[in-house]
């Protein structure tokens, strides 16, 4: 024992490690289970997995708490947790959702016919040919009703599409995703500390028209029915919150060719799937399907490479392409 | 694992290793090492494994004909042809074809072969060493990613191994880990907490796009990226030189307080001081070094920096990063100090280390010339004009990266790290290590070898 006191910090060090892989032990199968999914003795050391679960907010101390507020914590900590990378899909299943019921059955979708143009949804409804709404161009006065939801993506056009940024209103944040979209605040209230949900603020406030573009984030957590059945709930609530508003769904923005052959998560034929799902949400008549990807894609249906930097996100000289195809791209009702 | 800010490399690797080495018996050692070395070299890069193996056979073989021989010369210059030679067709393989094609750690293990050849010939190396101690001081696992590039009169030190090695008490053995641990824990702070999170704030200026960045952002960019590459191998080289002093090495400085220069000269004397003393003595001196006429001593200075632009790497911004600084060096030695009054000379050295260096380290960490031109552009906006800019996009990113940013340029301050190197055997600094290494390892739980942490769409 005399030897400790010519090395402290090795010895506090070495104490600490142990005590915490004790602790984390006791507490893997039960508070810490969801984190020790992936857990790789090789590679990490024991305490890591419980250092993954404080960062959510779950202390070892919980163990003692009310285990439903336990389960919010973990819940809350995944639906925000980074871009999945560092998480599998199947440790990502959020247990908020029992059924498995298909997109096709939802009931949004008014139509049961899925094409393959981008805007497939679109065009084929229930409706008579001279009832068919077509895509128009409009000026930038007709975001001056507007509202856009969504992630990093839509908070690179806000901040670098000044006639949007003076005229609509954004909703965005980064890395938020269709499980919490409506629930999570962060909607800055004038006057007040506390921050506003998307679901309250749909009740206070009146929109012309709605554009989401959200996805991105979600593809490495759970699988396409569970993705597609929230946005299809979420599009219901927004619905019921803004029964005149007509309500754009737009296709997830692809990845570069570089990012898209790479990774495993977070590539084109994955994104082509969802978007493919999201089309055959439209009916038509007041949600409409747009897919803004073929004013930035190369000839192989890949993100165009000159026009991002990290392979993910447009620069901010390339979200004009954005805005031009919006102006393209709009419904005009009578 | 062989990045040392790596949760396996801490928890797993140092601390067995460290075991092994200090059981093995004293005769043993430098195997024990080595062998530990390659393992760490087979882990990180197997496929160049046989490179590293081939270039210390064949540069042990030459070091023994060099000291035996009549035409020493001819042996040397030879060998240094063939490494040099050989660190340059990797460099280019890398380059041109696949950047997986460069051995990891050649720049690094190369420049140590041609010290120990020219130490040999010198004579600066009087006995003979053993292969396992050439081979270990080649390769061992601290230096060989990244340097420092330690001499081998600094490797012999070690009391720990090799022919004159003793066992050391057990008292000894675990000061030398614990103060290794120090470093090593300092370091560790410096990569994870500061220069990680100013890559992040870098990452963020490309996305946006050089072309699109506001003015202030611009130049909080050039001091991000300044800061993020100063904090990074300084960090990194204190961790290095930590994991030294844990073995039994003497600790080597890398950095010294480089902002705190007073001309660009002297900043390089500071910063990666094995690089520079390495160019010193075995290009800058054999070619008559300062004590030749001015035109010599210029051209003298146009192929350290040519090298040392080319040693970095072979795109186009490394050798006009290179010649700009050769351009800044000479107006310094021939012109600032030499005809300027004192306040003025004074005045413009501390302006060419604070707003210079900063501006040579944006070209050097942008590798197309377009972009660069875009960039300085941007930092200079009567150049030109941008496209899509956001006048307040830095106080966005002020407000996401300003503690990071404050960190970094609190820890500029001189003093501090002399503080800490005097004192850092007191309770206070041993709490304080104790706290900053536990918040770095829950900062890393919790990225989980994503190179930017928080990284979110």
């Amino acid at each position: 024992m005399k030897l400790v006191k010519y090395c402290p910090l090795l010895f506090l060090t070495a104490v600490v490690s142990i005590i915490l892989s004790c602790l984390t032990f006791a507490l893997k199968n039960d508070l810490y289970s969801d984190y020790a999914v992936d857990y790789d003795s090789a590679k990490t050391p024991l305490f890591a997995v419980m250092m993954k679960g404080m960062a959510d907010g779950v202390y070892p101390w919980d163990e003692f708490a009310d285990l439903s507020a336990v389960d919010q914590k973990i819940l809350a900590g995944k639906q925000a947790a980074d871009s999945g990378e560092t998480q599998p899909a199947e440790q990502v299943v959020v247990n908020e959702q029992e059924t498995d019921s298909q997109p096709e059955s939802s009931d949004v979708s008014g139509n049961d016919i899925s094409g393959n143009s981008d805007i497939s949804g679109n065009d084929i409804s229930g409706n008579s040919e001279e009832d068919k709404l077509e895509f128009c161009e409009v000026t930038d006065e007709y975001f001056d009703d507007a509202l856009f939801i969504g992630d990093s993506r839509t908070v690179g056009l806000s901040e670098y599409v000044d006639e949007l940024d003076t005229r609509a209103t954004f909703y965005s944040k980064v890395s938020l995703t269709i499980y919490t979209v409506l629930e999570k605040p962060f909607l800055k209230k004038e006057g007040s500390k506390v921050k506003m949900t998307v679901d309250e603020a749909l009740s206070e406030n009146e929109y012309g028209k709605i554009y989401i573009m959200l996805g991105l984030n979600e593809m490495g957590t759970g699988n396409l029915n569970m993705f597609i059945e929230k946005y299809t709930e979420v599009i219901n609530r927004i619905r019921e919150l803004q029964p005149d508003a007509i309500i754009y769904i737009q296709g997830i923005m692809h990845v570069t060719a570089d990012k898209s052959n790479t990774d495993k998560h977070f590539n084109n034929p994955n994104i082509n799937e969802r978007n493919e799902a999201l089309s055959q949400l439209a009916n038509g008549e007041d949600i409409f399907y747009i897919d803004m990807n073929e004013s930035v894609d190369d000839e192989d249906g890949n993100l165009l490479k000159e026009l991002s930097f990290d392979d993910v996100h447009l620069k901010a000289s390339a979200y004009e392409r954005w805005h031009q195809y919006l102006l393209q791209h709009a419904i005009v009702k009578d | 694992m062989i990045n040392f800010s790596d949760l396996t490399f801490i928890f797993r690797f140092l601390p067995v290793f460290v075991i092994a080495y200090y059981l093995t018996p004293v005769s043993f050692r430098t195997w024990t090492l080595l062998i530990g070395s390659l393992v760490f070299y087979g882990v990180g890069d197997i496929r160049m494994l046989p490179v590293l193996l081939g270039a210390i056979v064949v540069n042990y073989l030459f070091s023994r004909a060099i000291r035996g021989a009549n035409k020493k010369k001819l042996l040397l210059a030879f060998i240094v042809c063939i490494d040099a030679l050989m660190l340059v067709e990797f460099k280019i393989l890398g380059q041109v074809i696949d950047n997986s094609l460069m051995p990891l750690g050649v720049s690094f293990f190369v420049f140590k072969m041609i010290s120990f050849q020219a130490d040999t010939y010198m004579d600066k190396i009087t006995e003979e060493p053993p292969f396992a101690d050439v081979a270990t001081y080649f390769c061992m696992f601290p230096q060989i990613v990244s340097g420092p590039i330690m001499r081998f009169s600094d490797y012999v030190e070690n009391d720990n191994i090799g022919k004159d090695a003793y066992k050391a008490e057990l008292k000894t053995v675990l000061e030398s880990i614990e103060d290794g641990l120090r470093f090593f824990v300092l370091g560790l702070f410096m990569k994870v907490m500061v220069a990680d999170h100013l890559a992040m704030l870098w990452n963020d200026i490309g996305t946006i796009g050089y072309e699109s960045l506001s003015t202030p952002l611009a130049w909080i960019g050039a001091a991000t990226y300044s800061m993020q590459l100063y904090y990074d191998f300084w960090g990194y080289s204190l961790m290095a030189a930590g994991i030294g002093v844990m073995l039994g090495f003497p600790f080597v400085v890398n950095f010294d307080q480089p902002y705190s220069a007073k001309s660009v000269s002297e900043f390089y004397r500071r910063w990666h001081a094995t690089l520079g003393s390495w160019f010193k003595d075995y290009i800058y001196i054999p070619l008559g070094g300062s004590k030749v006429k001015a035109p010599r001593i210029i051209f003298n200075l146009l192929v350290v920096w040519l090298i040392t632009g080319f040693w970095h790497g072979i795109t186009l911004n490394f050798i006009l990063w290179g010649l700009i600084l050769f351009v800044i060096i000479v107006i310094e030695k021939f012109i600032v100090f030499k005809f300027f009054p004192k306040w003025l000379s004074f005045i413009l050295g501390k302006l060419h280390v604070l707003v210079l260096i900063p501006l040579t380290w944006v070209i050097f960490a942008i590798p197309g010339i377009g972009m660069l031109e875009n960039y300085f552009c941007r930092l200079f906006p009567f150049f030109g004009v941008g496209i899509a800019v956001n006048d307040s996009d830095y106080i966005k990113k002020l407000g996401v990266y300003g503690v990071f940013l404050l960190l970094g340029i609190i820890l500029l301050i001189p003093g501090l790290y002399g503080l800490f190197e005097k004192n850092r055997k007191k309770p206070v600094f041993t709490a304080i290590l104790f706290v900053i290494f536990w918040i770095c390892v829950f900062s890393l739980s919790n990225s989980a070898g994503n190179p930017f942490m928080y990284f979110k769409f």
